[in-house]
């Protein structure tokens, strides 16, 4: 997976240090496991900006595999992640529905 | 069984207690994100995409009750419910917590298992036949030298930091269970009327972006000389491999680019000064070792059993998958028994906790107490009395784990690939299941007969689509997940890398295409000719036009 470059409409993306779970910046500097949460990039030197605080959490050891993940805005204007490993990443497993953030969050609604 | 003596003992509890500390260092922000990664990768932990994976040592890929019940226990308390069995005999927890890793390397340690040579650029876990001891055309049981291997290999202070991982298979039958052509060194056993037993040794195979079948390095190694003779040849690839660049770092380019000429050439060299100061230590280490293998007491059966000839003539169900799974057994009255952990459209090597629970009763009551994991991602009890074989099916048929497939289209090998893997490029699993679906759904399953699907979700090849006869490679185009299609592979001892048939299919195409191949097969073959042997004689083209028509 080559690294993307900053630019406008990414999201910060890491796994959690204790449980390896993907987790999401949100704008506060926090980690949300829901990629819904996530600040979404507003140029290049935003995203250069939320990388930093996301670097600061890993020298925290609170993250691994700090990185950048490309997003767009989903119809209810919520952001989520556009490639497949991403969306991967967010819910779990495609093969397993009842595994990963998909089941913990599988139809409360 | 091999039982560990005090000193592998000590030297596991060791390790333990360093990545524990380790663990605690990187937790507590004193170790590095980069310091801590190769220090739990050589702990088996790595970081996948939900979770940490942690890969567990199947040494040849035996296990006894106790250990696969304390593997089911691992899989229930700190994992979801299940594990999955991997291409090189190991098994892998897709979802432990990075805390629990040391407790659960811990509960590993009580029944004699560990992570340690799961990773890094070391001598890997060393594989064997998975009909080792059981094969009724065998030579000798071939685990006792893969073990010597082993001993003489973990943490050898010389090999612990090759240029690249390396990977050694040994096999003892004339059939080759163990993929010896596909490994950095692959060992085949032999007997020389004049010189007795010893190896035949194949140098430089290997899948991933470069494969190759590898060379015969030399066709007789005498037993007494084997180690001194691999030693010679890590010496030479130590000296020579490339350390600047990963592709180029692993033997099988060196022999490639040297040629094996000028390769054998220096091992040679090399095994001729270490020759005369080599000691007798894998005659002396073998005897050991063989006396620390619990080898089963077989009883003294006929070989025919009334009760067991009654079930095959009544239950239909049970006799297929006699016919399909259970394969023949060196002593009289016993038989070898395959199971599948290839359920019609379920996900290829994964098995529940409670099915590793069955399975390890089964091996503690009916099964000589041993269990073997194969390469193709399933399970094998190897000693099972035929008299007992259809209470073992009863069993396995109310545990879903009792599918007669055994090399049949949809016994499919498949990498994690893009639902686990951080390096995928894209799915494989459901490709998997959406081909065995298709085949169950057709019912011509015993009519294609033998046929080995393998898909890959990268070129790391860890689900060998290279020795496919039907190879699936997932590669991303423009972020849409797209499979290559490769024919006429071999894993076995007719070894050979698949030929790529032309551009690629996407999810729904490469079904398709799969099935398109087997039709073409179906409509082209000769009485009895297996698919392989359809492709080796047709070739490519009849394959291509069905598949991209003749433009
Ligand atoms: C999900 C985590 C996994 C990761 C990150 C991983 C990573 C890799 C990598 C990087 C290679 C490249 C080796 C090379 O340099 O040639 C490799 C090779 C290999 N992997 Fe995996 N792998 C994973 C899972 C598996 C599984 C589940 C299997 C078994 C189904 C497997 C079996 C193999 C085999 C047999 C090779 C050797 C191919 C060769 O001969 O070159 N791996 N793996
Ligand atoms: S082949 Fe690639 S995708 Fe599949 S498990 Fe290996 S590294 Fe991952």
């Amino acid at each position: 997976m080559a690294d993307l470059k900053p630019a406008a409409s990414q999201l910060i993306s890491a796994n959690a240090l204790w449980t390896g779970q993907a987790v999401f910046l949100t704008r506060d500097g926090t980690w949300s496991t829901d990629p819904a949460q996530a600040a979404l990039s507003t140029s290049a030197e935003d995203s250069l900006h939320l990388l930093e605080m996301a670097k600061a959490s890993n020298a925290r050891a609170e993250v691994e595999l700090v990185h950048l993940a490309a997003a767009t805005l989903r119809e209810d204007g919520r952001p989520w992640p556009t490639r497949n490993r991403e969306y991967i990443r967010a819910l779990g497993p495609t093969v397993r529905r009842d595994l990963g953030y998909q089941a913990a969050t599988a139809r409360a609604d | 069984m091999y039982r560990y003596d005090d000193y592998d003992q000590t030297i596991v509890r060791q390790r333990i207690n360093d990545f524990r500390d380790a663990v605690e260092r990187r937790l507590s922000g004193h170790l590095s994100e980069e310091e801590f990664k190769l220090i739990r990768q050589m702990n088996g932990v790595y970081l996948q995409l939900h979770a940490y994976m942690l890969r567990v040592a199947v040494p040849y890929g035996s296990l006894d009750s106790r250990q696969m019940h304390k593997l089911a226990h691992i899989a229930r308390t700190y994992d979801k419910g299940y594990g999955h069995f991997t291409t090189r005999q190991n098994i892998q927890y897709n979802w432990p917590a990075l805390r629990d890793m040391p407790d659960i390397l811990e509960e590993l340690a009580a029944v004699d298992m560990h992570a340690i040579q799961t990773s890094g650029n070391l001598i890997r876990n060393v594989t064997a036949d998975p009909y080792a001891g059981a094969a009724a055309e065998e030579l000798a049981d071939p685990r006792p030298y893969a073990e010597l291997i082993r001993q003489w290999s973990t943490l050898h202070p010389e090999f612990s930091f090759l240029p690249r991982k390396f990977k050694i298979a040994v096999n003892a039958s004339a059939t080759d269970r163990a993929a010896v052509k596909f490994h950095d060194i692959g060992l085949q056993l032999k007997n020389d009327p004049q010189q007795g037993r010893g190896f035949s040794v194949v140098v430089g195979g290997g899948m991933g972006r470069t494969p190759f079948v590898g060379p015969i390095l030399r066709d007789f190694v005498p037993e007494a000389q084997i180690l001194t003779y691999l030693e010679a040849v890590l010496r030479s690839y130590n000296e020579l491999g490339r350390r600047d660049n990963a592709f180029k770092a692993r033997i099988k380019i060196l022999v490639h680019e040297l040629g094996k000429e000028a390769f054998s050439e220096m091992v040679e060299q090399e095994f001729a000064r270490l020759l005369p100061t080599a000691d007798d230590l894998p005659t002396v280490e073998l005897a050991r070792i063989r006396s620390q293998f619990i080898t089963p007491t077989f009883d003294q059966l006929p070989d025919q059993d009334a009760d067991y000839e009654q079930a095959l003539k009544t239950d239909d169900a049970f006799a297929h998958w006699v016919a399909v799974n259970v394969v023949p057994h060196k002593q009289p009255g016993y038989a070898i028994a395959n199971i599948s952990l290839k359920p019609y459209g379920g996900i290829p090597g994964d098995i529940s906790a409670d099915q590793m629970d069955l399975v390890a009763d089964l091996a503690q009551t009916v099964g000589h107490d041993e269990i073997r994991a194969t390469h193709a991602q399933n399970l094998v009890l190897p000693h099972v009395r035929k008299r007992d074989l259809y209470t073992v099916w009863q069993a396995l048929d109310k545990a879903g784990l009792a599918t007669a497939n055994l090399d049949r289209a949809s016994d499919i090998i498949a990498c994690p690939g893009l639902d686990y893997c951080v390096l995928a490029n894209a799915r494989s699993i459901p490709i998997a299941q959406e081909i065995s679906k298709r085949f169950a759904a057709k019912g011509r399953e015993d009519l294609i007969g033998e046929l080995k699907i393998k898909i890959s979700g990268c070129i790391n090849a860890c689900g060998h689509h290279h020795a496919g006869h039907i190879g699936i490679l997932g590669v991303d185009r423009k972020g849409e997940e797209m499979y290559q299609l490769t024919l006429g592979g071999s894993g076995a001892e007719d070894a050979s890398i698949g030929q790529i048939t032309g551009r690629g299919f996407d999810e729904a195409g490469i079904v398709d295409a799969v099935d398109t191949v087997v039709d073409t097969y179906l409509g082209q073959r000769k009485t009895d000719e297996t698919f392989l042997e359809t492709y080796r004689r047709l070739g490519p083209a009849p394959f291509k036009e069905a598949l991209y028509g003749t433009a």
